[in-house]
């Protein structure tokens, strides 16, 4: 083919797509002018680019060669009738005709107002329940900090494979660490590290512990801050680790009453002069730290392997995260061939950085996900109930709608007036539903557990969360209005307007409809209450497993004795004496002291047992160290399998001594008695003296109630010379744990007037917050699953109510020619089972797809767990059973002579 | 006379072509350069203000020429009116497109 053949053959085709495109663009026009408008497109298209019929030879000479390289010009002519034919359009679409549409649409909502509340108070039951969840979400997880750029803040955590270390962030690098950090890594503008204590306010009304930060670096920059008075930390506080502090703002409020003069002032820390210089803002809370003092230590002199740090970076200007990852990584390696053999751990260890949102909330994140996508499964079924009202009322409005069709209204005309309304009820709903979220909101915040939350968060409906609301009503509204508006356009016209009133066409198009309506409603909730049933049945699984330790009754609290007060044996002696004051309180049968206790034992370890091989291939033996008193098995309910516990004679002076508990025993020393061995604690490089194994002791739940016990190890208090400062104080009752924490004040009072006391809860509440997160989903998925089951149940029982009145005078007629009452139930309760059942095995593919996605949060349960599963069907099926029966029991009451009498 | 605020360039460009005689759509595309997107929404609001009217050429006359038949579009007299008083305003506009038409400035009649 030639050149031009080919050419002429693309404009032919192009011409032909622009006639289409003119007819499409057509429908803009309004009905009248339209046959006109489409003939002149048409028509100039066809002269310009097809000028004759080709069949004709005289005229086929006209025909001017097409021009070479502009094949598609057709196509580009035709595009102009767009803005022509919107400019047709324009008339329909005036404010005025909007309008119109508006004051017809909440005149005919008026007209149903009971419809209309029915409507409204479910969209917004809907959209409040995802108001509510995705201002949670916001606030916790997608915009938990209101640091400058918050996406520049960043923090450093590590891997260690060799010490079997995941990716941590908490307390993961030491001084030399950072000071390479600092050094090497250019994509960081600011860089601080710092370091978590507690310490105390004393002097006023009463003293007072606070979490502390200590920083090295200021970290004001670093967040984009500006202290809300006073003065950040200079360098020099830095380094000179000057008596200087800033305190949160929320302590400036509540123990200074807001006194802007305490800049400036001496307050005293832990019983030492230090100078107020600052208060920093409520968004800068870092870990819920509301007292910062300045820290610095010499890189060069500080072991390699004291990794007590944490840390947090600005990004650079135009550094990226990806670039700061690779510095690191770098970093890593460089690290790994200069101190590797040294220091074992290096071995492929990483550096890495993640944004500080991140590293706060990323374990959050799935079950933000999860929660989102089933309280959106929840406005989907509110949408669909929403949409089978919307259907059931539109076979009244038929012939209204055939009316106006008569009178020249267009398919899309009828379509935007029905979807006026049903934006109008989507509005509504959004409105009363924030409204609802707001109260939701309260309600939530009581219970959402606190230590899920980083402290600066705040749950609120600010401008995002409205947005989202808007979003989501106005994609519900098109959502739940488009297809009866669909199916209420499309009519015969004639039959319509020939119909009596009361009577309706399209009876078996909406059938099918509603059908389907039921299935959605039906898979929707089924997938819910396979959610919520799953968290149940992992929740029970983790009520019974047995904590390791008995918790009824147990008093904790936690002291910080300060280091210029207290030192060396002090510690032990402090609480030496405090133990036994407060075993003399009525009431008390035991008390001990110890560093932590389970379920959240944190302080890891390496160590080195001696005569024994390390079966773990790869990996150094790392367990957890408590240092605690000879009453601290008994008090907490530990069993000693074999050997002793400490007793006092567990002196400094004498032999030094440990008990493990049975994980560590058997990990470790695999088939060897290790009582009489010795391990060294410490990495190998360290020199420690190490200690003599005298007792094993029951496993716990030392790691929470979902996890495996993990090897520990304990040293005597009295041995550890007061290393360690903040120590719980445990106290085991005869009577309500809580109602002695007076006396136990009391009695630490007596001993130190300037020591308070803090963290006080039972070991009950302990177990109970360590597994509050998956209460909390729990409770949110068991809620949005009763909603589920609740909207079900109206939307079947809706759909087979508008059924039973749709079919009157059939079932009349039925009733007339001998069909029984019960066979006519019977017949009603089968069509509405059969989408039912369709609902039920959509919802079990859907259920199994939830299971996998959910796998992670579940303990020892099963994602597809067959119990579960059948029990909701079962459940669920019950009720779609009821919610038919109940309406069709109606139709048996049919009166043969009045139902054959309405036409 | 407030009505000349509405006419934008490629509208006065339009009325201007259909007053020269140039009178269907794709015509006047030609005599103006502009985009058919341009001069069909221009001439309905012309129309609309009734300074252009519109009327179908009889079927036989196009039969005859072999060609669909066309939609004429004629300047009225307050297209006239208002074209006179357009290019007045926008006397910088008005030369150059004068020029193109080889035409002189009408009066206002």
């Amino acid at each position: 083919m030639s050149r031009a053949a080919i050419s002429g053959t693309v404009t032919h085709l192009a011409l032909q797509l622009s006639f289409a495109v003119v007819r499409v663009l057509s429908l803009f026009v309004p009905r009248l002018e339209r046959a006109d408008w489409v003939e002149e497109w048409h028509g100039e298209l066809r002269s310009r680019y097809a000028p004759a019929d080709a069949s004709d030879p005289l005229a086929a000479t006209n025909v001017p060669p097409p021009r070479f390289g502009r094949p598609f010009q057709p196509l580009r002519d035709a595009g102009g009738a767009l803005p022509d034919a919107l400019w047709h359009a324009r008339e329909d679409w005036r404010f005025e005709m909007l309008s119109h549409d508006v004051r017809f649409a909440i005149r005919t909502l008026l007209a149903r107002p009971a419809f209309t509340m029915t409507v409204v108070v479910t969209l917004a039951l809907g959209i409040g329940a995802n108001t509510v969840i995705y201002s949670a979400v916001d606030a916790v997880v997608l915009n938990p900090f209101d640091f400058e750029d918050p996406d520049s803040v960043i923090g450093v955590g590590t891997i260690y494979p060799k010490l079997n270390r995941d990716l941590g962030f908490f307390e993961r690098l030491s001084a030399p660490e950072f000071g390479d950090i600092i050094e090497n890594v250019s994509a960081f503008e600011q860089v601080a590290a710092f370091d978590l204590g507690n310490r105390q306010i004393t002097g006023g009304d009463a003293p007072q512990n606070l979490f502390a930060g200590f920083w090295w670096h200021d970290v004001m920059p670093v967040l984009g801050f500006e202290p809300v008075l006073g003065r950040g930390f200079s360098s020099e506080d830095i380094t000179n680790r000057e008596p200087v502090a800033l305190i949160s703002h929320r302590v400036w409020q509540a123990r200074f009453a807001g006194d802007a003069s305490v800049i400036g002032s001496t307050i005293r820390i832990d019983d030492a002069p230090f100078t107020l210089i600052g208060v920093f803002p409520p968004a800068a809370l870092v870990y819920g730290t509301d007292l910062w003092m300045p820290m610095s230590a010499d890189p060069a002199t500080m072991p390699r392997n004291r990794r007590q740090y944490n840390i947090i970076a600005r990004l650079a200007d135009g550094a990226s995260l990806d670039q700061a990852n690779a510095q690191l990584e770098a970093l890593a390696r460089r690290t790994q061939q200069e101190y590797g053999a040294e220091f074992e751990e290096y071995e492929d260890w990483r550096l890495v950085a993640r944004t500080w949102t991140d590293v706060n909330v990323q374990t959050l994140k799935p079950a933000a996900v999860i929660l989102l996508a089933a309280v959106g499964f929840v406005l989907l079924l509110v949408c669909t109930n929403v949409a089978s009202l919307l259907l059931a009322r539109s076979a009244g409005r038929q012939r209204e709608i055939a009316l106006r069709a008569a009178l020249g209204a267009g398919r899309l005309r009828i379509i935007r007036q029905l979807l006026t309304e049903s934006a109008l009820l989507a509005a509504l709903g959004g409105l009363v539903g924030v409204i609802l979220a707001y109260f939701g909101l309260q309600a939530l915040t009581l219970n959402i557990p606190s230590n899920l939350i980083p402290t600066s968060a705040n749950l609120e409906i600010n401008a995002r969360v409205l947005g989202y609301t808007a979003l989501i009503s106005g994609i519900a509204g098109i959502v739940f209005g488009l297809a009866p508006a669909m199916q209420t356009s499309r009519l015969e016209l004639q039959r319509a307007l020939n119909l009596e009133s009361g009577q309706s066409t399209g009876s078996r198009r909406r059938r099918r409809l509603h059908g389907a309506f039921v299935a959605v409603e039906v898979a929707l909730a089924l997938t819910l209450l396979v959610g919520a049933g799953l968290l149940i049945n992992s929740f029970v699984r983790l009520h019974r497993v047995q904590p390791g330790v008995d918790t009824d009754n147990v008093l904790t609290m936690r002291l910080t004795l300060p280091w210029n007060k207290y030192s060396d044996e002090a510690i032990a002696a402090f609480f030496d004496d405090l133990t036994e004051r407060v075993a003399t309180i009525p009431g008390v049968t035991a008390a001990a002291a110890g560093t932590q206790y389970p379920p959240i034992v944190f302080s890891r370890l390496q160590f080195v047992p001696e005569g024994a091989e390390i079966v773990e291939e790869g990996s150094l033996p790392v367990g957890y160290l408590t240092l605690a008193d000879e009453g601290y098995f008994d008090t907490l309910g530990i069993p000693v399998v074999r050997g002793r516990r400490f007793t006092r004679q567990d002196r400094l002076d004498g032999p030094l001594v440990t008990v493990i508990n049975q994980t560590l025993a058997n990990t470790y020393f695999p088939g060897v008695d290790p009582l009489g061995k010795r391990i060294k604690i410490g990495a190998p490089e360290d020199e420690n003296p190490s200690v003599e194994i005298v007792g094993i002791v029951a496993d716990t739940k030392n790691r929470g109630l979902g996890s495996d016990p993990q090897p520990e190890f304990f040293v005597s208090l009295r041995q550890a010379n007061g290393v360690n400062n903040q120590i719980y104080l445990i106290v085991r009752t005869a009577v309500p744990a809580i109602s002695i924490v007076e006396d136990v004040r009391a009695q630490v009072a007596a001993i130190d007037a300037d020591q308070p006391v803090y963290g006080i809860r039972t070991l009950d509440q302990a177990f109970a917050d360590q597994v509050a997160p998956q209460r909390f989903a729990l409770l949110m998925l068991s809620a949005f699953a009763a909603m589920a089951l609740a909207l079900a149940a109206v939307g079947i029982y809706g759909v087979v109510s508008y059924a039973v009145s749709d079919r009157t005078r059939e079932i009349g007629v039925r009733i007339a020619l001998g069909a029984g009452r019960r066979e006519v139930i019977g017949m009603m309760v089968r069509q509405a089972l059969i989408p039912v059942a369709i609902g039920l095995v959509v919802g079990l593919g859907l259920s199994i797809g939830l299971g996998v996605a959910m796998a992670g949060f579940l303990f020892e349960a099963n994602g597809a767990d067959p119990l579960t599963l059948s029990l909701v069907m079962v459940v669920l099926g019950g009720v779609a059973f009821l919610a038919s029966y109940v309406p069709a029991k109606r139709a048996s009451a049919v009166d043969p002579v009045e139902a054959l009498r309405v036409e | 006379m407030v009505q000349r605020f509405h006419l934008t360039y490629s509208s006065v460009a339009v009325l201007h072509a259909v007053s020269r005689g140039y009178r269907y759509g794709f015509d006047i595309m030609d005599a103006t350069g502009l985009p058919s997107g341009t001069v069909y929404p221009a001439l309905r609001r012309l129309k609309q203000l009734g300074y252009v009217g519109s009327s179908w050429e009889a079927r036989e006359v196009a039969a005859d020429a072999k060609r669909p038949r066309r939609r004429y579009y004629e300047i009225s007299k307050r297209g006239a009116v208002a074209l006179a008083d357009a290019l007045q305003r926008f006397r910088l506009l008005n030369e150059p497109l004068a020029e193109a038409c080889g035409d002189e400035v009408a009066e206002p009649s």
